[in-house]
């Protein structure tokens, strides 16, 4: 969890990405930072986020994310 | 056309390294081309889409294969925007667009302000700012909007798009005590983040202030509903506007575009 939120930081500096539970829903995240988020974590975790998943709860917290990620290692 | 095996294709490429600057949902692309509104051309494995707009058409690019260059028409102006982190510049990306015709024309970025971090500031134009209260208020706000910006890359307003504008109290402005226009804002509100989109002043109205008080009316305005951060695209080679932002709070987020012109001929 804790290189994600250095990943994270690294795409949003501005962003509280410890405490924000709304991302998407109040529009902190936008499409392209979603999408550099895909591809940092498929560099950092091997994990293809097909189109299906771009669900925006699973962008809302670092913690949603980090779900997102773990499920994605299991497939 | 069979718009899922373009979001299919699309997906897939995107996972094999390809390089891209559409950054639309795959859903908001298949809207697009089922309205007819965004055309869709291939060659070898590289996609573009054009998106038929008010001015120009826009272009939006897949590329796998550098060397495998796409003739567009030569009938029209062509807009293209590159986007980018930090100081990676996507040179390759650029070289491909000027192989294919297209030019610098502005670099931009956006600025940030979270209300926390506003300096604080009294209104000091002598001009009331309030919105825009009629069509003709609007018509010459807009006509201002566009003779300000560049009307390729600078997002050119249409007259169809006035009666949203006026409604949705998208434009504010500044009038001074003649009951003349000085300057204009338009804006809005995405979810909880407020983002200014034009911000003019004539040119009789310069070095009064009016543009930071069209800035700070508008920061106020949003935080009043609930906005806690405000969003803006600026020219970074537009001196006065950084300065007016950064004064104000305003701080780069690293995310910046380049925006590419291929005139007609």
């Amino acid at each position: 969890m804790e290189k994600l939120l250095e990943i994270l930081k690294g795409i949003r500096p501005d962003v509280d990405f410890a405490n924000e539970t709304a991302l998407i829903d109040d529009g902190i995240l936008d499409s392209f930072d979603v999408v550099s988020i895909i591809s940092e974590l498929d560099d950092a975790y091997g994990v293809q986020v097909r189109i299906n998943e771009l669900d925006p709860e699973n962008f809302n917290s670092a913690e949603a994310i980090w779900k997102l990620v773990q499920e994605l290692k299991q497939k | 056309m069979d718009t899922n095996k373009m979001t299919n294709q699309i997906e897939g490429s995107k996972q094999n390294g390809e390089v891209t600057n559409c950054y639309l949902h795959p859903l908001e692309v298949e809207k697009l081309l089922q309205s007819g509104n965004m055309h869709r051309y291939q060659s070898g494995s590289n996609i573009i889409l054009l998106q038929d707009k008010a001015t120009c058409c826009r272009f939006y690019y897949f590329i796998n294969d550098f060397d495998s260059i796409i003739e567009l028409a030569d009938d029209k102006d062509y807009l293209c925007e590159v986007i980018y982190r930090g100081e990676k510049v996507p040179e390759l990306e650029l070289e491909y667009l000027r192989r294919m015709g297209f030019e610098n024309n502005a670099v931009r970025s956006i600025y940030q302000l979270m209300y926390k971090e506003a300096t604080p500031y009294a209104m000091r134009s002598g001009c009331a700012i309030r919105f825009a209260n009629s069509i003709e208020e609007v018509k010459e706000a807009c006509l201002l909007f566009n003779a300000t910006f560049d009307n390729i890359s600078g997002d050119y307003i249409t007259s169809d798009e006035y009666m949203d504008l006026l409604s949705g109290k998208a434009i504010t402005v500044a009038i001074d005590e003649n009951g003349r226009m000085a300057g204009a804002y338009q804006h809005d509100c995405m979810k909880n983040v407020a983002w200014g989109r034009h911000l003019a002043v004539k040119g009789e109205y310069r070095g009064r202030s009016v543009g930071k008080d069209l800035l700070y009316d508008f920061v106020e305005r949003y935080h009043a509903q609930g906005a806690t951060r405000f969003m803006l695209w600026c020219t970074i080679d537009n001196v006065a506007a950084v300065k007016m932002y950064e004064t104000t709070g305003f701080k780069t987020i690293g995310r910046n575009c380049i925006s590419m012109i291929r005139k007609k001929k």
